[in-house]
């Protein structure tokens, strides 16, 4: 379970809603997305993506909790969790998955400890001979 | 060499003089007093005691008496001292108390840490904060550098440290930014939380706005966007206490 912002003292960077943010977003601490990021979100944390909020470009962080929407490519080296209201629109890949019902994912994932195979900055992926899903997946 | 800057129009902080002396004599930290009035305010008086070579100079007062000595000691050789009389949490955290007695006892054991300021103009600096504050949202742009936000916000707090955030050595300026200004109400307390608030920690920011907006160091307006913040890492030579603060989870 990926934790809960709102609850640390840390220097948490968090995008609020009504907001939007252009060009490649990086820290080292956990972000918190509420509004609206065109371009890369990185960090070195978690990212949490909001209900209300929405990313067009790739996510990177150890861990990743999706309540919105994602339209680019994930790398999240710990795990990915997806709620019911989550929608990504791009590859995944991590070590840990879990999609709950009525989130809605369409592309690939690759799970396991193999090497990045996912380039974030590219909306295509190269072909890979890793464990993948099928291309295109949709929970509702 | 100490130099004490005191603000003897304000009546709380008139009544007390004599007490504070006395225990800075007890102390062994005696020294000359600048007195602040309509002609000479407390940079003023800061600037003149760094022309005659004080070493040290105390600021006793409020946020405002303090930040407007640390702007004139900025990348001076002089070290600040203070004495917080109604300054807010942050700074009585930065210094390690928010007690007369104890704060006198600090000036005495001499524990100086040189801490980041921030800058608005050449001759504007800041210790705590400097905000931007609309009547209303206005279309606002500030950029970072590598990434830029966009909205319309009604106030802008750029500070250098804060409750949650009390470095002020790790060279970053905490962002925060409003839609709407929070209001401490008591029917706002039972309001559903709000997402419209943003926070950033980054070391330098220019703010564009639609219409030119009033950034204020204190009650003082320093500049109107657009404009330019950065930070200038250990540029105040500050003394603090000697004891580490304790950690909540120590």
């Amino acid at each position: 379970m990926i934790r809960d912002l709102s609850k640390t003292n840390e220097k948490d960077t968090v995008v609020g809603e009504n907001v939007i943010v252009t060009g490649k977003l990086h820290t080292s601490s956990n972000i918190q997305i509420n509004g609206h990021v065109k371009g890369e979100v990185s960090s070195e944390g978690t990212i949490i993506v909001g209900k209300n909020a929405t990313i067009e470009g790739p996510v990177i962080a150890a861990d990743i909790l999706i309540h919105g929407t994602v339209k680019g490519n994930i790398v999240a080296k710990s795990g990915l969790e997806m709620t019911s209201g989550g929608k990504v629109f791009g590859d995944i890949e991590t070590k840990s998955l879990s999609i709950q019902s009525g989130a809605i994912f369409i592309g690939k994932s690759i799970m396991g400890e193999e090497k990045s195979k996912i380039s974030p900055d590219k909306s295509k992926q190269e072909k890979t001979t890793g464990k993948e899903n099928q291309p295109e997946m949709e929970i509702e | 060499m100490y130099y004490y800057i005191i603000d003897l129009g304000n009546k709380q902080i008139a009544k007390m003089k004599e007490k504070i002396e006395m225990m800075m004599a007890s102390f062994g930290i005696s020294g000359d007093f600048g007195k602040i009035s309509p002609l000479s305010s407390a940079y003023d008086l800061a600037k003149r005691a760094i022309s005659q070579n004080y070493s040290t100079i105390v600021a006793i007062g409020d946020n405002e008496i303090i930040n407007q000595v640390a702007q004139a000691l900025a990348n001076s050789e002089a070290a600040m001292g203070i004495v917080p009389i109604n300054a807010e949490e942050t700074i009585c955290d930065l210094i390690g108390t928010n007690g007369i007695k104890q704060a006198l006892e600090i000036l005495r054991t001499r524990k100086i840490q040189t801490i980041d300021l921030g800058k608005v103009t050449e001759s504007k600096y800041f210790l705590t904060r400097a905000i931007i504050k609309n009547n209303k949202p206005i279309s606002t742009v500030l950029d970072f550098g590598r990434f830029k936000i966009g909205g319309d916000f009604q106030e802008i707090i750029i500070s250098n440290g804060t409750k949650t955030n009390k470095s002020f050595r790790d060279g970053l300026f905490e962002i925060k930014i409003d839609k709407e200004r929070q209001s401490k109400s008591f029917w706002n307390f039972f309001k559903k939380p709000t997402f419209s608030s943003s926070v950033f920690y980054q070391e330098s920011v220019k703010i564009e706005t639609e219409k030119p907006s009033e950034l204020k160091i204190g009650k003082e307006t320093v500049a109107k966007t657009p404009t330019e913040i950065t930070l200038l890492p250990f540029a105040l030579k500050l003394i603090v206490t000697r004891i580490q603060p304790q950690t909540k989870n120590s």
